[in-house]
């Protein structure tokens, strides 16, 4: 957080690059939310301590069949140049995002260990975890065409790392006295090359487009929108792990009193894990949004427009599918997002304007209150934070997020 | 100045302090399995001389076999002893026969006589008159280096013969040898007349004489006496002597000696094989060794013929040269006999016909002149002997009586040594003690001694009375026939013996002794039977063989074991659990204990565990029981020994129950560890 709040100030130290008539923008966001898990947990597994069975209970009691962690930590500039068509638009961006789901019973497993579970299928399906760290270079173009106006953009975007795990199947049954385990996985994992860590290596790239399409109705302006919508292939350095298998484990069979050496070697004979890995290239996609909004005009006080708007990600896990309906909906459910019903206006005060959004969906699955305040001075400064009734709860908070944007007219 | 509050800023937030990211820890509780196993009764059995059987039921039986006996009959057979020690001595040493001849023509005579020529011209015909001492002291010198250079004679001959060819005759003829050296007369010769174209031979003896190479032979006279009317002058024709040295044995000579026989010795030789009479011996490994030494400096040479030894009908033959050898060293020469055939029937064709253990042998030995000078004496002697080791691969002829005892000896029995207490009755025990002869003779084995003791009570029980004959089995004298040949070949036809007892009372005690004493005799009969035969790797196998249905009544045995562990797990398991899924026929009431390095006791693990029998119906086991053992905190990480106690007893004490082989006892070892991850 230091680090980048040192970017922040010393960007902001150069003097006015840009001509005047254009905006440039510097944005930084951090966000971590979940649907379950909340900031004692997080506080835990940060800077670690004793997780004690008091804690665990409560992350259990807490949790769901799948719970979703997803972090966003993301810094950028922009530029916007008016033309007389249109805007033109530039921005590089640094991005580096984590989303885990677990499934309930795999946090059961790693939290308590299966001794309680005795006679219990434990099921650990769908449970994944994705890590991208990439830096995306876009160009746009936002046409006017009268009250109309279509965007198009593409970005260049340079993958640094990934690390990718799948748990396709995975199922563990302990019987009784653990006289047995039933044991079952399929796991799939990627990663890049692991030789070097630098922030800014360059094990991948890939590129994205963004379309959304503005369309004004009298007072009413409909936008459909599709951002960031691509994938970045990862070389051949990088090592995809696959295990998959099923057995049932008894422990060592004793064949020979004579030489348990004998029984042991069996035993290792016996259960291979039967690990497959290979150095590949392979893609995965980053999160794209894909909504629809309405705006409407209103007399309100002095509220001016109110936005009505759904919002859905599409991000698949694996690129295992070609381009179909199939994997629309695999994309939509695999992005571990539930499409966000929002409701938005910006309300004048004095100064500054306060930017509201009512939501309810995303990856925390709750409803939450996105509060902004934007200054005008000689700079815009919009600072807020995307769950604002999370962050002033006391304890238990299951969303962390603030966001920082300061634009300047040139 | 804004710029100046940022770069405060700046500074404010680089020194600021920063909370360093850990990981967090955790315990889980796991449980799984250990390990697992089946035990039937072939893994409970653990003795390499217990076999398992199973009859047509299943019904499984012991097997314990052991051998008993081991009869070495070799001993006697065996030869390794030295014979035909021969020393040769060289006052038989021969000398070949000298002859020096010697030519008087008359024409070298009328030369030397004055006028002689003259006077009687050759071709002419006329008178010879009388004419005394013709020759006087005429000398010869007679070399007889290419013989010898000195020689002393034990025995010896000098002949001389003169022959006369001249046409008148000759009288008082005179001739002496003399040695040039010392002068001494070897001898003397006188012939008073020899008529015209007549010889006359004289012999004398000149033993003891030393003769030198170099001999004067002086013609001390001749007369040439008056001829009968005229005769015809042929300078050709001549005086002829030959002197002839023969039969010549020396007391010591330096001479070039002759190649010639020093002495040959054709001899058998009786082996002693402590009564037994044997006519053949096939030999499995065997070797002669010839010894020789010899004194004199000549080279000499042996030859060894064995006829008795064969190797495809090819007796044994060799001829060796023995070098001169200094300060009495042997000469050896070995020989490998392996595989070869010993007839020990003597001589082919010996008067009185074939006999038993006797080899014949031929030695000969040589002088091999080597065409130098020698100095040889009387005393210079050849030595030798002959060293015989045979080990038999097999004999013919008569074995001889022999009696072999066995015994007294004892075969450890540790298969009950785990039992502590308890009673344990078995329906039915066999035992067998089978004998097999493979010797071509009878004999007769008895056991004064066999019984089973078991040393911790003291108890002794005796073997009782022979199923098949209804005697007492200890004293009784088991006749055991011979084994014979195939077509006087092999393979051995063995014949068999076997004594049948029921032997429940001799493991009723629980032994851990078997004691045995006995005897067996060798043709004990004594009948001389020369077609008996031993091969000697396989003479009399015995065993004995202990049968034990697992038909047994079991009241509380107990069994103890004693486990030694090394503690280099790092696992400590919070709870142990077994389960026991118990498909034998008996109960069990169990006990654990550690102990340290030392055997000081240090917890009971387990205590009074009981493990129930499985439910028999109509003596078959038709559900297992099924048992979880818990054990908590099991700490043995400062134990050293385990000491493992168990209480076996039958689901029935009043019917026997019977073990099959499909009974099996099924172990599930698992354990709960606590875990902690973040470390």
């Amino acid at each position: 957080m230091k680090k980048y709040l040192i970017i922040f100030i010393i960007f902001f130290s150069i003097k006015n690059i840009f001509p005047q008539s254009n905006l440039i923008s510097f944005d930084s966001k951090i966000s971590i939310e979940s649907n379950t898990l909340d900031n004692n947990i997080l506080n835990t597994f940060l800077y670690g301590g004793t997780i004690n069975q008091e804690l665990k209970d409560h992350w259990i009691g807490l949790s769901r069949k799948n719970n979703t962690v997803n972090g966003e930590l993301s810094n950028g500039i922009s530029f916007s140049k008016n033309l007389q068509s249109g805007n033109l638009l530039f921005s590089i961006f640094d991005r580096n995002n984590l989303n885990i789901n677990i499934n309930k019973d795999l946090l059961k497993l790693i939290l308590n260990g299966n001794y309680n579970y005795q006679g219990e299928l434990l099921e650990f399906n769908s449970s994944n975890l994705r890590i991208t760290r990439y830096q995306q270079y876009k160009i746009g173009y936002n046409l006017k065409l009268k009250k109309n106006q279509i965007k198009l953009a593409v970005s260049y975007l340079q993958g640094n790392h990934n690390i990718n795990i799948v748990i396709n199947e995975g199922s563990l049954f302990t019987y009784p006295n653990g006289e047995s385990l039933d044991i079952n996985y399929d796991i799939n994992s990627f990663i890049t090359d692991t030789s070097s860590y630098k922030f800014f290596n360059s094990n991948g790239n890939g590129f994205a487009i963004d379309f959304s399409s503005n369309i004004n109705f009298n007072k009413s302006e409909i936008n459909i929108y599709m951002n960031n919508l691509g994938y970045i292939k990862w070389n051949n350095q990088s090592i995809n792990n696959s295990i998959d298998s099923s057995y049932s484990f008894n422990g060592i069979t004793i064949n020979n009193f004579n030489n348990l050496y004998d029984s042991i070697l069996d035993y290792n004979d016996d259960y291979s894990l039967n690990i497959r890995d290979q150095n590949i290239n392979y893609k995965t996609y980053i999160s794209a949004d894909i909504g629809i909004n309405i705006e409407q005009k209103v007399t309100f006080y002095n509220i001016k427009k109110i936005m009505l708007g759904i919002n859905s990600k599409w991000q698949p896990l694996i690129d295992d599918k070609r381009l179909t309906f199939n994997k629309i909906k695999q994309g939509i459910s695999e992005s571990n997002y539930k499409p966000k019903v929002y409701i938005s206006t910006q309300i004048p005060y004095k100064d500054f304007n306060i930017l509201c959004n009512l939501n309810n969906g995303g990856y925390s699955k709750k409803t939450n209150l996105d509060l902004g305040i934007e200054v005008n001075k000689k700079f815009t400064y919009i600072i807020g934070s995307k769950s604002i009734n999370q962050m002033l709860k006391n304890n238990n908070k299951q969303f962390f997020s603030l966001y920082l944007s300061i634009l300047k007219e040139i | 100045m804004s710029n100046k509050l940022l770069i405060l800023i700046l500074i404010i937030i680089l020194s600021s302090c920063k909370k360093e990211l850990e990981l967090p820890t955790w315990d889980v509780d796991l449980i799984f399995p250990i390990a697992n196993s089946k035990i039937d009764i072939f893994d409970i059995i653990n003795d390499s001389s217990i076999s398992i059987e199973q009859d047509n039921n299943d019904l499984v039986s012991l097997v314990y076999e052991k051998e008993l006996l081991n009869i070495e009959i070799d001993s006697f057979i065996n030869i390794n002893e030295i014979v035909g020690e021969t020393s040769t001595k060289l006052d038989s040493l021969k000398f070949s026969r000298i002859v020096i001849r010697d030519t008087t023509t008359m024409g070298s005579l009328l030369n030397d006589l004055p006028f002689g020529t003259t006077l009687f011209p050759n071709g002419s015909s006329t008178t010879i008159p009388n004419l005394q001492n013709i020759i006087t002291n005429d000398t010869v010198t007679i070399d007889a280096s290419d013989y010898f250079e000195t020689m002393t004679l034990s025995s010896g001959d000098l002949s001389l013969t003169i022959r006369n060819d001249f046409p008148t005759d000759l009288s008082n003829i005179s001739f002496s040898l003399i040695n040039s050296i010392n002068q001494n007369i070897i001898g003397t010769f006188s012939y008073p007349l020899i008529p015209s174209n007549t010889l006359q031979t004289q012999t004398l003896s000149i033993a003891g004489q030393t003769i030198d190479k170099d001999i004067i032979a002086i013609l001390n006279n001749v007369d040439i006496n008056e001829s009968n009317g005229n005769v015809t002058i042929d300078y050709q024709d001549a005086i002829l002597t030959k002197l002839v040295l023969e039969n010549i044995r020396i007391f010591e000579a330096t001479a070039y000696f002759p190649d010639q026989e020093i002495t040959q010795k054709l001899q058998e030789h009786i082996f002693d094989l402590k009564g037994a009479q044997i006519h053949e011996i096939g030999i499995k490994e065997g070797s002669v060794s010839i010894f020789a030494t010899s004194t004199i400096t000549d080279t000499g040479r042996i030859v060894f013929n064995i006829p008795s030894l064969t190797k495809n009908g090819i007796g044994f033959t060799t001829e060796n040269i023995v070098p001169p050898t200094n300060y009495g060293q042997f000469a050896q020469f070995d020989f490998n006999f392996d595989n070869y055939t010993l007839d020990l029937t003597g001589k082919e064709n010996r008067i009185g016909g074939d006999t038993i253990n006797t080899i014949y042998t031929e030695l000969f030995s040589y002088i091999d002149s080597t065409g130098e000078l020698v100095s040889l004496n009387q005393s210079d002697s050849f030595y030798y002997y002959t060293e015989f080791n045979i080990i038999p691969e097999y004999a013919k002829g008569y074995l001889g009586r022999d009696t072999i005892t066995f015994g007294p000896e004892s075969i450890e029995l540790d298969q009950f040594n785990s039992i502590l207490s308890g009673d344990i009755d078995f329906e039915s025990v066999e035992l067998n003690v089978n004998i097999e002869n493979f010797i071509g003779a009878d004999g007769q084995l008895t056991f004064f001694t066999l019984n089973s003791e078991n040393t911790n009570n003291g108890t002794i029980a005796n073997i009782g009375i022979d199923e098949n004959t209804g005697n007492n089995i200890l004293n009784n004298n088991y006749l055991i026939n011979q084994a014979t040949l195939s077509n006087s070949s092999l393979p051995i036809i063995s014949s068999s013996q076997s004594i049948t007892t029921d032997a429940n009372l001799l493991l009723d005690i629980l032994p851990n002794k078997l004691n045995f004493n006995g005897e067996f005799i060798l043709n004990n009969q004594n009948n001389i039977n020369y077609n008996q035969f031993v091969y000697l790797d396989k003479i009399v196998n015995s065993n004995i063989n202990i049968k034990l249905p697992l038909s047994i009544l079991a009241d509380k045995i107990v069994l103890q074991d004693t486990i030694e562990i090394n503690n280099s797990n790092d696992l400590e398991f919070k709870t142990i659990f077994l389960k026991i899924i118990n498909g034998f026929p008996l109960s069990a009431i169990s006990n654990l204990i550690s102990l340290d390095e030392n055997k000081n006791f240090i917890d009971s693990i387990i205590h009074n565990f009981s493990l129930p029998s499985a439910t028999v119906e109509y003596g078959h086991v038709y559900q297992n029981s099924e048992t979880t053992l818990e054990i908590n905190n099991l700490d043995i990480s400062n134990s050293s020994y385990l000491i493992f106690t168990t209480e076996l007893s039958t689901s029935n004490i009043n019917d026997f129950v019977n073990i099959y082989s499909h009974y099996n006892l099924e172990l599930i070892l698992s354990g709960e560890i606590i875990q902690t991850l973040g470390e």
